[in-house]
């Protein structure tokens, strides 16, 4: 009889769940573990099926292939795995916070409210962190005993942008504070206002260089401001050990199919093939990402519903 | 394996009935040991040489494969360290098995996790790698003198599978009633360690050995040619 692909009896499965602390398995992988599988596994099935001879490819390293199956999961975390990550802060005084260790893109920052709603935070453009030399009376700058210069601490731009600005009065409190009072004067006065600059919740900037995110006075102003910071990762931080980081079943094949093709391509020999292997690779990342978006019809029908649409199913 | 008692027997008919002379015991030994090296280093490059097909019993490539599965062998080797003549000492070494002979696969004990080969310079770039470095569930080793160094640091032993060394053969034995008697049980006995299918082969080229030895070129000749004719018989 062939052995279960699963791994656990359905006892031991459901012991972590059902607080049965007897039964369950030292190496348990947590529920919903059958979904993915670790890269490990994908490097070992992926020797045994496409490398000796008579085969795609004749003779690779296995450190090779680990290669070029972390930097695939390096490319499907970016844009096809529903792999964001979210960390919560509270916002102190300074009104800064530092970026993940393993941070590698911002997805978007939003502010907690009072009943939990996350609300939106801008990126701000148009301001940054440069590096400050400090200079003397003369202007010149200064230097330390190695003829470096001596920068400060920060830069006077992110001090001002994150200081309280006196026109921050926001578009409902101009207009009420104006129009019940008869005044009309505000007329014209913000003709042409940008509204992605002038959002009342708050902006951001992040200096990729130190690492930092820097929020304006309308965040950092707010008592007990909690703003939460999502990101994506590559995929790989967690642990060192391929057998602790997984991959999505969906994608499985897309792996195969860009490891395939990335060892290919660095192998002359492999000739005319690589083309192949291209449209292959590309047509499973395609695939994975239309099974990944996890579109169902009932729910798109039940979203369309309220929208007074009609719509079969 | 082959009997040394047929082939020691085998070999003095032949000689005898050409009326060559007579191979002492000691002289045999000697021959059939350098008989056996030869066959058994053969058979490496003979892998190559050979070809594959579907069937059963006529694969020469799984032939020669078989007959080197004869001498398979797996151990258990422990960390240590090495230091050469000069001093200078290796550390995450590990000594091959007294009976080595040529390497196959290296793996963790826990786990079985394989190990891969790598060259010195390129596990200087591999190293490097966040992507390859080497960790305890992905090691490499670079080979050494007698022995493998693996990294990274911290594994306590790991196995090996090998192609051991075959033993010394030996006959052993003398004449009783004008008989040549062999005494498989006297000290050093041992029987050649190759495939029963080496038997011909290895009095052919004992035979060419004893030719050289009975100053007969035309034995020489003979039993060269009988040995070219059996190996590609095998091909």
């Amino acid at each position: 009889m062939a052995e279960l692909k699963t791994k656990y009896s359905e006892q031991n499965y459901y012991a972590k769940f059902e607080n049965d602390a007897a039964n369950i398995p030292t190496d348990f992988k947590g529920l919903g573990y059958y979904s993915r599988t670790s890269v490990a596994d994908i490097v070992n099935s992926f020797i045994i099926a496409y490398i000796g001879e008579d085969k795609a490819l004749t003779k690779v390293p296995k450190f090779e292939i680990e290669f070029w199956a972390q930097r695939g999961l390096q490319e499907f975390s970016y844009d096809t795995l529903h792999s964001e990550k979210a960390i919560e802060i509270e916002l102190g005084d300074a009104g800064q916070v530092a970026l993940p260790q393993d941070y590698v893109n911002c997805s978007k920052i939003t502010v907690t409210t009072a009943d939990g709603v996350q609300k939106l935070l801008l990126p701000y453009t148009k301001t940054g962190n440069p590096t400050a030399p400090l200079q003397d009376s003369t202007g010149d700058f200064t230097y330390d005993s190695d003829g470096k210069a001596n920068l400060a601490d920060s830069s006077v731009t992110i001090a001002r942008y994150q200081a309280a600005r006196a026109d921050s009065i926001n578009a409902s409190d101009y207009y009420n504070s104006n129009y019940n009072e008869e005044n009309f004067t505000y007329y014209n006065n913000r003709f042409g206002l940008n509204p992605a600059d002038s959002s009342t919740v708050g902006t951001y900037f992040i200096d990729t260089v130190s690492g930092v995110i820097f929020f304006d006075s309308s965040v950092k102003g707010v008592t007990d401001s909690v703003v939460t910071l999502h990101y994506i990762s590559d995929g790989l931080a967690a642990s060192d050990d391929l057998n602790l980081i997984y991959v999505p079943k969906l994608a499985e094949d897309a792996m195969y199919a860009y490891i395939l093709y990335n060892l290919a391509k660095v192998r002359p020999s492999v000739g005319q093939m690589i083309s192949l292997y291209k449209k292959e690779a590309s047509a499973k990342l395609r695939n994975t990402k239309i099974r990944l978006s996890n579109y169902k019809s009932e729910e798109m029908a039940q979203v369309l519903r309220g929208k007074s649409k009609w719509i079969k199913h | 394996m082959v009997s040394i008692d047929n082939v020691y027997k085998t070999v003095l008919t032949i000689l005898n009935k050409e009326k060559r002379g007579y191979i002492t015991p000691r002289e045999f030994n000697d021959y059939a040991r350098q008989a056996q090296l030869e066959i058994f280093e053969s058979y490496f490059s003979g892998v190559n040489r050979s070809l594959s097909n579907n069937s059963d019993y006529s694969d020469t490539k799984r032939n020669v494969e078989e007959k080197i599965s004869f001498l398979e062998n797996e151990a258990t080797i422990a960390t240590g360290s090495f230091t050469n003549a000069s001093g200078a000492t290796t550390s995450d070494y590990f000594a091959y098995p007294s009976d080595f002979y040529r390497l196959s696969v290296v793996s963790t004990t826990t786990g079985d996790q394989f190990i891969e080969e790598i060259s010195n310079k390129k596990f200087l770039f591999v190293n490097k790698s966040p992507f390859t470095k080497p960790s305890i569930t992905s090691p490499v080793y670079l080979t050494h003198e007698n022995g493998l160094v693996i990294k990274p640091t911290g594994i306590p032993n790991v196995s090996v599978s090998y192609v051991r060394k075959p033993s010394e053969p030996q006959w052993v034995g003398g004449t009783a009633n004008g008989q040549i008697i062999v005494n498989t049980s006297g000290v050093g006995f041992k029987n050649f360690e190759l495939h029963p299918s080496e038997e011909t082969e290895l009095v052919a080229k004992i035979l060419t050995f004893a030719g050289v030895t009975l100053r007969a070129p035309d034995l020489v000749q003979a039993t060269a040619q009988k040995e070219s004719q059996i190996i590609q018989s095998e091909q």
